[in-house]
């Protein structure tokens, strides 16, 4: 069965390019959130096999995605990679101690975000 | 990197940019001690997208220099810098280096320049504003770990804060249906931002999204539990007050606290997301809008057989049937074209924004005290037209900050106010829109135009001039009043181009003054360049389209009304002397026998007019203008070709250069 994976990122144009960096692997299928208001909408009624997410994002950002999701034990399984910058030290940290599993820095290498996602769901 | 990617980025850059701008001059008019965290909260944000984004677009120089600009607008964030005029001097620097880099990124010449002066104030500005130490932990405070462990850097800090500042942090918490909880989250939000100050918004939700979605929002406020109660009148939430500067107060309320709300039963439930927009490239647009105009032509042709038929009488065919299809492509493709003009239409305050940076910059440099006054910038126009008529509106504030309004001194003296005024307005009037600039500055001494004008032997001292003709002059190359240029507007540099540009554009420019009152400036311009309402005119058996934008009236004229002035055919026209053209003559077409009666179209082009000289009118029609050849591109007088209905390609003329081919000083005289 193809992985599907929900990006939750304000900017269209860094959405866009994780998006299309992800569905370059073979077998992999993207949603696209622009707010955090929208993952709070698409995570309970979907499906996702990983959320790859942006902590920087007005009114719900993404500690309080990450919260959201693993506090929830219908969807508190889902790997969550984070996307952040060099600066977000940390927002990162926490991040991850609220259960994402790994982190991507922006700009970011193609390959890397490949690797990673790879890496989280075991693949 | 795809291209597809570049140009989405340059399209965010271009977004976030315009932001930035906004929020700056925000900022700056807001007092500077006290800047609203929301708002450095969204500069910084803003900066951090750019960064990010020009980062992977390999926009090296843009990816630095937001970089920094984000490492100062953090300091500034998270109270570690203090806002300064100088900070924000090199703030709005940046934004328009910015600007300029992504100028030559999106025109495909990367985005290499010498950061250095500007990296080098951004430093300065960095270590001249005083760091007010580090922020205290919160103490006192009756957080939950739940709600601390996910707050960012940022929110920890403005929690801090807040308590420094003595405001009382309160919990809500709100309950919502799952299907309208953006929209109620957001009215919610409106609310608690009126009192306070949101801190963080913790949403979760219960088993499955049948039960709703709750939300823990922490806020700081000034205000009591029972006026937050109050604010909140109707809302499903629960108050707690959690700590802060006012927690005795708060908490003897406590007891008092009303049983939380039921879940509201809202019947303006909606699934919809909460984006409205999209952004679309325009070259995708481009394409579409062409695919209209080739509709538009298969229109035509069908319209004109089934006229064909209905006029040769009974066939097999149903010809009522062929006429109502017709009528339906009709309004079907009306539709759609209506539907795609509209997608390329972006109100006109986007250019309106960039010019109140152009006044904050020109009113410095000249010393002068100058407000802009915006109304109408909701006014829609397209895409291409407000990108088109941001230079030649720029050329008109300058002029009115550098040659309109008067020094400060002169102003007091003349009985006006110290702060000169430009009003800037924007309305749609039909299928044009009409934008004013108007200055209650000095207005143009006529007098010394018409000095100007006799010293370059454009007029005769025996004749009389109305008030239009002689704002004809200001429109010529090289012609001032100015007896000094300054760096502002430069010698003779303005109107002319001012009047070109607006000229392409199908457009036109019109001038009024008083002296010592001001003067205003109207441009008129189509909505919309890509399909045109023409005057469909022939001339020795040749077909043309005039754009009806440049057309302000046709006549029938009597042969024997025509006069001589210097080898150039003139008729009187109300007050003015109209120069006439003969199209047959511009383009070497055969001559006919002209009767008694003559027809001319007048034409304008800012305080140009011109007659053309026509052998009929044939009627209006929308047209698409399409760009010519090569060969053809250099004839002057043609803007572009366009088909009609019966397949027959015709020109279109380019009124700008037929006026200026008729009027310009030195031209050779019409034969």
């Amino acid at each position: 069965m193809e992985k599907r994976v929900l990006i939750v990122e304000d900017s269209t144009a860094m959405r866009s390019m994780i998006a299309s960096t992800v569905e370059e692997m073979k077998g992999y299928v993207t949603v696209e959130a622009a707010n955090g208001f929208e993952a709070l909408r698409i995570i309970p009624k979907e499906r996702f096999d990983l959320i790859i997410t942006d902590i920087n994002m007005p009114h719900i950002n993404g500690l309080e995605i990450i919260s959201f999701v693993k506090n929830h034990p219908s969807f508190n399984t889902i790997p969550i990679i984070i996307v952040t910058t060099e600066q977000s030290e940390e927002d990162r940290k926490k991040g991850i101690s609220l259960g994402a599993s790994e982190y991507i820095i922006k700009p970011f290498n193609p390959d890397h975000l490949k690797k990673v996602v790879k890496k989280v769901l075991g693949g | 990197m795809g291209s597809e990617s570049l140009s989405s980025v340059i399209a965010e850059a271009e977004e976030i940019i315009d932001g930035l701008n906004q929020n700056l001059l925000a900022m700056e008019a807001s007092d500077k001690s006290n800047v609203k965290p929301d708002l450095l909260n969204s500069v910084f944000r803003a900066a951090h997208t750019l960064k990010g984004i020009s980062g992977m677009a390999g926009l090296k120089n843009v990816s630095d220099l937001s970089h920094r600009m984000e490492e100062l607008l953090d300091g500034l964030r998270m109270g570690r810098l203090r806002l300064t005029g100088k900070l924000l001097d090199t703030l709005f620097e940046s934004v328009d280096t910015l600007r300029r880099l992504m100028e030559m990124a999106s025109s495909g010449s990367g985005d290499d320049m010498d950061l250095a002066p500007v990296l080098k104030k951004i430093e300065a500005a960095a270590s001249s504003s005083p760091d007010k130490g580090p922020s205290f932990a919160p103490a006192g405070v009756e957080l939950s770990q739940d709600i601390y462990k996910v707050l960012t850097e940022y929110e920890t800090h403005r929690l801090n804060e807040n308590i420094k500042s003595g405001m009382g942090l309160y919990e809500i918490k709100a309950r919502f249906k799952f299907e309208s909880f953006d929209k109620d989250l957001v009215d919610l939000n409106k609310k608690l931002q009126e009192i306070g100050e949101i801190i963080t918004t913790l949403p979760s939700t219960g088993m499955s999204p049948e039960s709703g979605i709750e939300f823990n929002l922490i806020i700081g406020t000034g205000k009591d539990h029972l006026s937050i109660q109050n604010a909140l009148d109707g809302e499903p939430v629960e108050i707690s007050v959690i700590g802060g500067g006012k927690i005795k107060a708060a908490q003897a309320e406590k007891d008092e606290e009303t049983p939380p709300q039921s879940i509201r039963g809202d019947a303006t439930e909606s699934i919809k997301s909460l984006a409205k927009t999209i952004r679309v490239d325009i070259a995708k647009l481009d394409s579409l809008l062409n695919m209209v105009g080739e509709l538009v032509l298969t229109k035509s042709v069908i319209s004109r057989i089934s006229k064909d038929l209905l006029r040769e009488g009974e066939r097999a065919i149903d010809v009522s049937e062929l006429q109502k299809t017709s009528q339906d492509l009709d309004r079907k493709v009306s539709m759609l074209q209506g539907e795609l003009v509209e997608a390329r239409m972006i109100p006109i305050g986007q250019v309106f924004e960039r010019l109140l940076r152009i006044v904050r910059k020109i009113s410095k440099e000249l010393n002068k005290e100058v407000t802009l006054l915006i109304s109408g910038e909701e006014t829609k126009l397209d895409k291409s037209m407000v990108e088109e008529i941001a230079d030649p509106l720029m050329h008109l504030v300058r002029n009115a900050i550098d040659h309109g309004i008067e020094g400060k001194e002169e102003r007091l003296n003349g009985g006006k106010p110290e702060a000169g005024t430009i009003k800037l307005s924007a309305q749609q009037k039909g299928n044009s829109v009409v934008v004013e600039v108007e200055d209650d500055g000095a207005g143009v001494d006529l007098s010394k135009v018409y000095r100007k004008a006799l010293e370059r032997g454009l007029l005769e001292e025996s004749k009389e001039y109305g008030q239009k003709e002689l704002f004809s002059f200001l429109f010529l190359p090289g012609f001032t009043t100015k007896e000094e240029a300054t760096d502002v507007s430069g010698r003779g540099v303005g109107l002319d181009v001012v009047a070109k540009n607006i000229g392409k554009l199908g457009g036109m420019v019109d001038m009024d003054t008083e002296l010592g009152k001001g003067t205003k400036f109207t441009l008129t311009l189509p909505i919309t360049m890509v399909i045109i309402k023409a005057l469909i005119v022939s001339v020795g058996g040749e077909t043309f389209a005039i754009p009806i934008n440049s057309v302000s009236e046709s006549l029938m004229i009597k042969k024997s009304d025509i006069r001589t002035v210097e080898k150039h055919g003139v008729i009187q026209l109300r007050d003015r002397t109209l120069s006439l053209l003969w199209l047959r003559e511009i383009f070497a077409l055969p001559s006919k026998e002209e009767g008694e009666r003559i027809y001319v179209i007048v034409v304008g082009l800012a305080e140009k007019r011109l007659g053309l000289i026509v052998d009929a009118i044939e009627g209006q029609q929308e047209v698409v203008i399409k760009s010519i050849g090569k060969i053809l591109k250099d004839i002057p007088g043609i803007a572009g070709a366009t088909e009609l209905g019966n397949r027959k390609t015709i020109l279109v003329l380019d009124i700008g250069a037929l006026i200026d081919e008729a009027t310009s000083v030195s031209s050779r005289p019409v034969k």
